[in-house]
Parts: structure tokens; sequence; C-alpha cells
């Protein structure tokens, strides 16, 4: 009896120490390691030439997107605010810093910026592709086939299908999609990694609005044999593997990918179904990114902060607030599903209504809408 | 009796375990200022990877800063931090100086923490503050401040080379914010039915406590009030003792535990009215589980992310809240209980059938909260 007491003191005792750790201190030796720094990238350099910006801005937000670190856009940001005047600067510096305020999820200032360059050059495919992706997440399917529709016209074939591939897919016709996108993947080549990785991703997400899993996840194994770094493809293919009740398989995957925030949340959730009690310490931590980020002013990852709220920390009532908020922003399918299962948490059942109607109205079509949020 | 080598291995987990490996955030800096007479004292801390992009620590190349390579930086660091810093009072520039460099991690980070001293000409009332540090080579750095000022504190988040902010108390601060707190620790004691359900658990068979036969016809009366009055303070005392131990981070809990462990406590309080097992010193049970429940309200200050000498107040103001509140219900509870203490009504429905009520609600939210389910009334209610 008294054993087992005092393995539980020494057990609590673990747990707490392991979560209290912060204090200054001076380093005994000057050979201790501090920091890893990621490689260097031209950046703090006063860069006032147009192409070498571009170039650098280009590199460091494609830093960005590999590494999974918002540091790089706050750089390229800070070389493309020495154009700021939007009327003269370059269009191809304004599309690099709509593709900026986009990867930081500030939708509105990207479209603003987006609508400057297309009234200058109304056929440039870039600004058209990211205001189409834009567009489609914040639901509005008839400006993104708009805009899909001029990339077709203006020669940009294989963008143009994807970008109506993506919307397609979402708003009910993705078994259609997935026959078209079969035949353009037969004619794209297999050192396109980009288009290749991009369709692979389409065909799975649409598999998963068919509801067929085993194609699901030859899409996505596909996807991540071509690029298996790509940080969206391994949260989407996390977020699969949690549904399809295999947890063990996404510590794996979310471990070998390196970390940040997305996939630490996939990693917790995982964590926490296996009833590990790791969950509770990367639950902490992820709380403090987002206070952090919510004392910074920025309230942009809303959707990961509703799931930590509802499935790591069982609030429902403020993941429901996050989700509604969310959804202002933002109407993907993930949007969807975690304001739905936010509302049968915390018993709402308008709001379920009210998600539902929309679908309806605005043609989408899931074969997960039924079942999310109802047990 | 645990073996010698379990011991070991249960240890070594102490120390391993903390490692978690580095993450990516934005680019912050952490600003901690606290005013006074003159002068603002407090740290600045600054991320060693956002010093190396303007300041190419890495001397020998490898992609790792050493405390060799930042020690030799030291005046480098001082000088371009205070470019990237002004502050005046009454329209004068304060002198800024800064100490010895120490090292602390956030968010998985190494950041070089450098002592600050403000001196100003006046006594600091409403400081502006400037703010340059990383401008034109990070947009998105924003400098995350805490500045306390006449009692009252102020937090923001300061984007380089955005125009200076002026920094001004309310009048009356000191007290508005005890009191607003005050009102949060009220609001949290009557919202947080656990606490409340096992206050009461313990309460309702204080009332039938028999002073002496010799004291009089007001002796059990008199033996209820200061049995009620023990368990209240004992509670009290614990819950007050690990509400600051966990608000200050000396002790912390993660909520899983702790909320599952107050559900326990409901349930045994609950359960010992039915089956007595704890019939003298209620107190003592109280305060153990008090001690419990004090981590139940860590959260709600600790959150607000305050520097120290406000997050006492905040406490202080906070704790007497949760006192009134609960004193508010005790003070409501006992002279009904005392007067309704001999019918069938007391005995039968409130106490046992309300104890058998008690602890199946206890029982629940400790299946909720340990197993992490999602509410079974949620369930119940479809």
């Amino acid at each position: 009896m008294h054993a087992s007491i005092r393995a539980c003191v020494l057990l609590a005792a673990t747990l707490i120490t392991s979560l209290a750790w912060a204090v200054p201190y001076t380093p005994a030796t000057d050979t201790e390691l501090l920091q890893a720094l990621p490689p260097r990238l031209d950046s703090a350099r006063q860069i006032l030439d147009p192409a070498a910006a571009a170039r650098t801005a280009q590199a460091l937000i494609e830093a960005a997107r590999r590494e999974g670190d918002p540091r790089f856009l706050g750089q390229a940001q800070a070389i493309l605010n020495h154009w700021n005047d939007v009327a003269t600067a370059p269009v191809r510096l304004l599309v690099l810093r709509a593709t900026v305020q986009q990867s930081l999820h500030r939708f509105d200032q990207a479209l603003d910026t987006l609508g400057v360059v297309l009234r200058r050059e109304p056929a440039d495919a870039q600004a058209l592709l990211t205001r189409a992706t834009i567009l489609q997440v914040r639901g509005d399917y008839r400006g993104a086939t708009q805009d899909c529709q001029r990339l077709w016209s203006g020669g940009a074939a294989v963008p143009a299908q994807l970008c109506l591939a993506g919307i397609a897919s979402m708003t009910g016709r993705a078994a259609a999609t997935e026959v078209l996108l079969l035949r353009l993947l037969d004619g794209v080549s297999s050192n396109d990694r980009a288009t290749r990785v991009w369709a692979y991703t389409l065909l799975a997400e649409g598999a998963e609005r068919l509801g067929k899993a085993s194609a699901a996840e030859r899409y996505f194994q596909q996807a991540l044999a071509t690029d298996p770094g790509d940080r969206y493809l391994l949260a989407a293919f996390s977020d699969w593997l949690l549904d399809q009740r295999r947890a063990t398989e996404v510590i794996a995957l979310t471990a070998s990918a390196g970390q940040d925030d997305n996939l630490l949340l996939r990693r917790a959730l995982a964590w926490s179904r296996l009833g590990d009690a790791r969950a509770l310490t990367l639950t902490a931590q992820l709380r403090e990114r987002h206070d952090l980020a919510a004392r910074r002013g920025e309230r942009t990852h809303l959707r990961e902060e509703a799931r930590l709220s509802l499935w790591l920390e069982h609030d429902a009532a403020r993941a429901l607030a996050l989700a509604q908020q969310n959804w202002l922003q933002q109407k993907e399918s993930a949007d969807c599903r975690i304001l739905l299962e936010a509302a049968a948490a915390a018993r709402n059942a308008s709001q379920r209504e009210g998600v539902l109607q929309w679908a309806l109205a605005n043609g989408v079509s899931d074969a997960r809408l039924a079942h999310w949020g109802s047990t | 009796m645990i073996a010698p080598a379990r011991w070991l291995l249960l240890l070594l987990a102490c120390i391993v375990w903390p490692g978690v490996a580095s993450a990516h955030v934005s680019s912050d800096s952490f600003l901690v200022l606290r005013a006074s007479g003159n002068t603002l004292a407090g740290h600045w801390d600054i991320a060693l990877r956002d010093l190396d992009v303007v300041l190419d620590l890495d001397a020998n190349g490898d992609r790792q800063l050493s405390w060799g390579e930042v020690r030799s930086h030291a005046s480098d660091i001082s000088s371009y931090a205070l470019r990237g810093l002004a502050i005046t009072e009454q329209g004068a520039l304060c002198e800024l100086r800064t100490g010895a460099m120490m090292i602390d991690r956030h968010q998985g980070e190494a950041f070089v923490v450098l002592p600050l001293l403000a001196h100003c000409r006046a006594a600091v009332a409403s400081p502006v503050i400037g703010y340059q540090l990383f401008a034109g080579v990070d947009a998105n750095h924003r400098g995350l401040l805490d500045l306390e000022l006449s009692g009252a504190t102020f937090s923001a988040a300061l984007a380089p080379g955005a125009p200076a902010t002026r920094f001004e108390p309310h009048a009356g601060g000191r007290c508005q914010a005890l009191r607003q707190y005050m009102g949060t620790g009220i609001e949290h004691i009557w919202s947080g039915y656990d606490h409340l359900l096992f206050l009461l658990s313990l309460l309702l068979p204080a009332v039938w406590r028999r002073q002496q036969p010799q004291a009089g016809a007001h002796g059990s009366l008199r033996a209820a009030v200061l049995d009620v009055a023990r368990i209240v303070t004992a509670f009290t005392v614990a819950h007050s003792i690990t509400l600051a131990l966990a608000t200050f981070d000396v002790v912390r809990v993660p909520p899983r535990w702790s909320e599952s462990a107050i559900a326990l406590s409901i349930v045994v309080a609950a359960l010992n009215n039915l089956w007595p097992v704890v019939t003298r010193r209620i107190w003592l049970m109280a305060f153990g589980f008090g001690l419990l429940h004090g981590f139940g309200f860590a959260n709600v200050l600790s959150d607000l992310g305050l520097p120290a000498p406000t997050l006492a107040m905040a406490l202080l103001g906070f704790n007497l809240g949760v006192e009134a509140g609960q004193l508010a219900v005790v003070l409501a509870f006992l002279p009904v209980a005392y007067l309704l203490r001999d019918t069938f009504f007391y005995r039968r429905l409130v106490f046992t059938g309300g104890s058998v009520l008690v602890a199946l609600a206890g029982a629940s939210w400790l299946l909720e909260r340990a197993a992490g389910l999602p509410p079974l009334t949620q369930w119940l209610f479809r």
C-alpha cells in the first residue's frame, strides 16, 4: 500500500517537473549549444533592386512552406514593404506580397492586393490562381470558378483544370473530377512534382468526400511518394489516419516530418487517442502557442485552436465560439467539420441546421456531412 | 518498498522527460517593465534566431549557436537592441542601460535575456514607448510588452516601425483592478458547481453536531456553527495555498489530473455521508481535498500572463472573491439547514438523496475528465 502511494507521488512529481521549466540562466561553458539555425537566406540586407527582391522573397516564401516556419514570411514581407505604393510597385512583387498575406491567412488583405494586380494585369496567371484559391477557401465558388476560367482562356491549361477540379470536388462532382484528374496525370511529366502532388492531393480529398477509404489512402500515398515533406499533405493524411483509428501511424508520420503547430496538433490528437500522457504536455504547449498568437493580435489559426479546445481541452463552448469565428473566414471541409462537431458537443442544434442549409444553398456535397457531429 | 533500481528509473524520467524539441513560431520578443519612481526596470527577451539574421552570430558556420558565439557578440546585441527601443517621459528620452546577458527558453527556442534599466528625468507616470526592433528585417515581428505602471498592468503587441504608444493608468487603477478580480472570483465559484458541491457535501451532516450535553439549549447550534466554520476555513486555507502555488507556477498540475481529482473528492465526500468512514475532524478532509480544489481555479489567473506583482494583487482579489462567493453560499445554507435538521425532509431527501445525487454527479464527472469522454449529459439529452 505504502509503496504504491510513493510511486504515485513520484509519478506526480515527474509530471510536475516536466511541465515547469523556463528560468533564465547563464550557460556554464562557451561550448554549450543554444539554438539550431536554418540554412542562411539573404534577407537582412537592404534589397532595392526589384528583381533581386523578387528572387529573395520567392526563396523565403518557399522556405516558409517547406519548413512550416512563418518567420521567413515576415522577412519576405519586410523586403516587399519597400514597394508599398500599389499603383507603381512591380506586379511581380505585388503578387508575392499577396502570396505572403495568403500564407499568413490575411485573406482580406490578399484579396485587396490581388484586386489591384488584376486591374493592372488582367491575365496574370499567378494572381488569378491565388485569388481563385482564396475565394474557394472563402466559399465563393462562383467567383473562384470565374478566375479559373480566366486562367483557362489565358492559356494556362493545367493550372486551370486543377483550379476547376478543386471547386468541382467540393461542390458535388467529386466522381467526375476523379476521372478528369487521372487523365490529367497521364499527360503530366513525372518531373513536374508540384502538379502531381496537387493532383494527387485533390484526388485524395475527392475520395474522402465520396467515402472511398482505400482509394483515399492510395492517393495520399502516391502524393507522399512524390513529395514526402509536404506539410499540408502530412496534416491531411494524419487527419485521415485518425479517422481510420490508425493513431499509431500518425505518431510515426508526424515524428519524421519535423515539428510545426499543425503537425503537433495531429500528434497530440493521436497520443490522446492512444491514452498516452504526452498528449497533456503537447496540449499545454499548443495552448501556450495560441495564447501567444492572441497576444500578438493574430487569430488566424482558429480552426486548429477549435480542434485543440474540443478534443484535447474538452471545452465545447470555447470550441464552438472559435469554430463559429473561423467559419466567418474559411469554409473548407475541415472548417465545416469542426463547426458541426463543436456544435454537437455544445448541444447547439440550430448551428448544425445553419451549416447544412449553407451546404445545400452552395451545392456543397460531401458523404461525411451527415456523419460529422452526430453521435 | 520499491527496489532501488526502479527508483533510479523514475528519477531519470524526471530529468530526461522534459525534452520537447524546438518548433516553429512567429518572431516575438518579450519586454517586461515595471515603473518605480524615475525608473523602469525589467528585462527584454530576444530570440537568438532573430538576432542571427541581423548580426550573423554563427562564427564557425555550423548553423548552431553556442554560448561562446553569443557571448562574443554581447555588445553588438546590446547596442542593436537599444537602437530598437525608445522610452520617453514628458517629452524627454529616458536613458537605457542593459545588464549582463542571460539565456532563457520560450516555446522551445533560445532567447537572450537582457536586463534593462531606464532612467527618466521625471517620475514615470505616462511613458511613451517606441519600438523599432527588427524594423525592415521582419515585418511580422512583435514585441510583447508587459508594463506595470502604478499598480496597473498593460499588455501590448508592439510592431516595429509603428507609431509610439503612450501608456496611461486610469485613475483608481489599483482598486478597480482588485474589484474586477474579486468579481471574477465570485463568478468562478458560483459557476464551479464541483467546488460548491464538495463543500456542501461536507456541510450536510455538520448541522447535526451535538455539543456536550451540559452546555445548554444553544449547545447544538454553537457546535454546528463551529463545525461549519472549521470545515469552511480549512477548505479555504487549503485551496488558497495551492491556488497561489499554481498561479505563480511553483507547482503545475495538468488540468486533467486536477479536474479528475476534484471529481473524485466529490464522490468521496458524498459517499462518506452515506457510509461514514471519517466521522471526526472532517475539517482535515476539507483541508486535504481543498488542496486539490485550488488547482482547479488556477488556470483562470495564470492564463493572463501578468507579471508577478500584479499577479499577486490579482490573486488576492480573486481569492477574496472566491471566499466571498463561498461564504454567501454557506450563509444561505446554514440557517435553513439548521432549522430543518430534524425533519424527514432533511434527513432523507436532502441528506441521503442529495448525497446520492452528488455522488452520481461526481462519478460522471470523474469518468468524463479521467477518461476524456464527451459529457455524458450530451449522450443523455441527445
